[in-house]
């Protein structure tokens, strides 16, 4: 049951995938946005249909929108032929080990406290509840740890697996995470490879994720059933498409664009400031080629998806968050000195070895060589959409309401890193 | 020419990058899972809380036995390790029952149960305390005791 889910998901996600890929993609890319957009899709479904079908009837109802989408367009991309030379071919055959200790890996790693305490305890609720969270889960004050106000693709995707096998059961629901890492693998792999013109580079690049120890190894890992590796997953998708609508000034890249850009505060509160970086960049091309229209397009389902969920919370009258100091200028100038230390904290993630291998130095290289190159336009948006969400994930401790804050930096930065991580990969895929 | 420098600077960077990733690998999974059980993830976090196997199991077994849907008290030790983790961990198995966080010393164990029969409780979940004296009907569950209250 739990792969006829997945296969369901893909089918679907298959099929949005047809419809807003630029003609000629790869195989590669195609799975990798199919799984993406089936998820996305999926969990929305699920929120929007379980408030008025529950059970059997919800998942029904979902399976025929999803397979519907599929069977309309269910066409195989043309492989663009097997690797080529023996470079390809070893870094093929490295990949795949990769993917097979990866998935070993994942099948013995635990869902950890997060993963537990936040987004699966809420599909476990769904579930008891016929697939849509109850009213009464976001006014519980007793449940507040659990972060009621947190956004739903996650919790949803775990309620679709739960719905399907009509248990709640952990094993089964950790099937997910890897088909993140694998959808991140596909899409550094084409996206490098598109960008740079050179496949190998694109596999070596896609080779490297594995180490990065942070995602394979860390307490935290990918396969933690946190949702920031799925974030920096769709992070990663919305930026190679917003690269795609530049080049191309297409609709479809551009619809592709705003449903990822519009997929990240979805998936996790911090996914709204992704967005507003992305909507941002996004909004000078927009400007440059003065196309308002699009820029709307671009806008819209961002917006509706934040604000939604907002009058949502409202409406559930959900027992606010209580990690952060009200944003005013007494606050604010009350904490300035957290300063110097949360640069500090900064400053020591970014060239944790133990947790990043040189991704961050090289990164920064990265940034420098584009802009040396004369590709200064590509340099200050990818500069903009790793250093502005960084900025803006340090700057909000100053607001933190633990005591002592350093705690609060310490539990959550590193992970708030990672949501970047893929596109710093991409940025280095993309220089040199 | 200046195509093999880059091969080369993209073979050594790469090289660079797996060497130091390598050595930030740490020793493996920090927590395994055993099993393939519903249960089996929030198992290996009680499980380091309670010391026992397979508690979530055992844990909503006790509290489906409670009578009544009344909230249940957690009461912990006033200076325990693992206590503040321990409501969340319980809490999320056992929708919609209402938990609350009671911090207690040994000794006021019985007048703790007595207040929450009056307010209504269905049962309580005693961990890691040692009360001279509890009622006849708990279940034991590694360091966690559930004693029902509602009658």
């Amino acid at each position: 049951m739990t792969f006829l889910s997945i296969l369901i998901l893909l089918v679907g996600g298959w099929g949005i995938a047809a419809r807003l890929l630029p003609a000629g993609h790869s195989l590669a890319m195609r799975l990798a946005h199919a799984w993406l957009l089936g998820a996305f899709a999926v969990s929305l479904l699920m929120t929007l249909f379980g408030g008025i079908l529950s059970g059997a009837l919800l998942a029904g109802a979902v399976s025929l929108v999803m397979l519907s989408a599929g069977i309309s367009s269910f066409r195989i991309p043309v492989p663009r032929g097997l690797p080529k030379g023996a470079v390809e071919w070893a870094l093929c055959a490295v990949i795949l080990c990769e993917c097979l200790f990866l998935a070993r890996f994942a099948q013995l790693t635990a869902i950890a406290w997060d993963g537990l305490t936040v987004w699966e305890i809420k599909a476990r609720i769904a579930l008891a509840n016929g697939g849509s969270l109850p009213l009464d889960y976001f006014s519980d004050a007793t449940r507040v740890w659990s972060h009621p106000d947190y956004p739903l693709m996650l919790p949803m995707l775990e309620t679709w697996i739960y719905l399907w096998l009509g248990v709640a059961d952990q094993s089964a629901v950790r099937i997910l995470f890897p088909c993140f890492y694998l959808a991140a693998i596909l899409l550094l792999y084409s996206g490098v490879a598109e960008l740079s013109g050179k496949r190998w580079w694109g596999l070596l690049i896609a080779a490297l994720l594995f180490f990065i120890p942070f995602f394979t190894d860390g307490n935290t890992n990918a396969f933690t059933g946190y949702a920031d590796f799925p974030l920096a997953v769709l992070y990663l998708a919305a930026v190679l498409a917003l690269i795609t609508y530049l080049r191309q000034s297409s609709v479809p890249s551009l619809i592709l664009f705003a449903v990822y850009a519009a997929a990240l505060p979805w998936m996790k509160r911090e996914g709204a400031i992704l967005w507003l970086c992305l909507m941002l960049v996004a909004g000078a091309g927009f400007l440059k080629r003065r196309r308002l229209r699009h820029a709307l397009l671009a806008a819209l389902p961002g917006l509706l998806v934040i604000l939604g969920w907002k009058l949502a919370l409202a409406a559930a009258r959900t027992v606010p968050n209580t990690d952060f100091l009200p944003i005013n200028a007494a606050n604010i100038r009350h904490h300035l000195d957290r300063i110097p230390i949360i640069a500090q904290w900064v400053a020591r993630e970014i060239i944790s070895i133990h947790d990043w291998s040189l991704l961050w130095p090289l990164c920064a290289i990265a940034l420098l060589t584009l802009a040396i190159k004369g590709n200064r336009g590509m340099s200050l948006r990818l500069l903009v959409l790793i250093g502005m969400p960084l900025s803006i994930y340090s700057g909000i401790y100053i607001l933190s309401s633990w005591q002592p804050f350093e705690s609060h930096v310490a539990c959550s930065l590193d992970r708030l890193v990672s949501q970047l991580a893929l596109v710093a990969l991409l940025t280095i895929g993309i220089a040199f | 020419m200046r195509s093999r420098v880059q091969i080369a600077w993209r073979a050594a960077m790469a090289a660079a990058f797996v060497v130091c990733g390598w050595y930030g690998f740490a020793s493996g999974i920090s927590r395994r899972v055993t099993g393939n059980g519903p249960f089996n993830s929030i198992d290996v976090l009680l499980s380091e809380a309670l010391h026992v196997n397979q508690p979530a199991e055992k844990i909503s077994a006790a509290l489906s036995n409670l009578k009544g849907d009344g909230p249940v008290a957690i009461l912990v030790p006033q200076d325990g390790v693992y206590d503040n983790l321990v409501l969340p961990e319980i809490s999320t198995i056992s929708w919609p029952r209402q938990f609350y966080l009671i911090h207690c010393r040994d000794g006021d164990v019985r007048n703790e149960l007595l207040a929450l029969r009056a307010r209504h409780f269905a049962g309580a979940l005693v961990y890691n305390l040692h009360p001279p004296i509890l009622p006849s009907n708990v279940c034991r569950i590694g360091r966690l005791t559930a004693v029902p209250i509602a009658q």
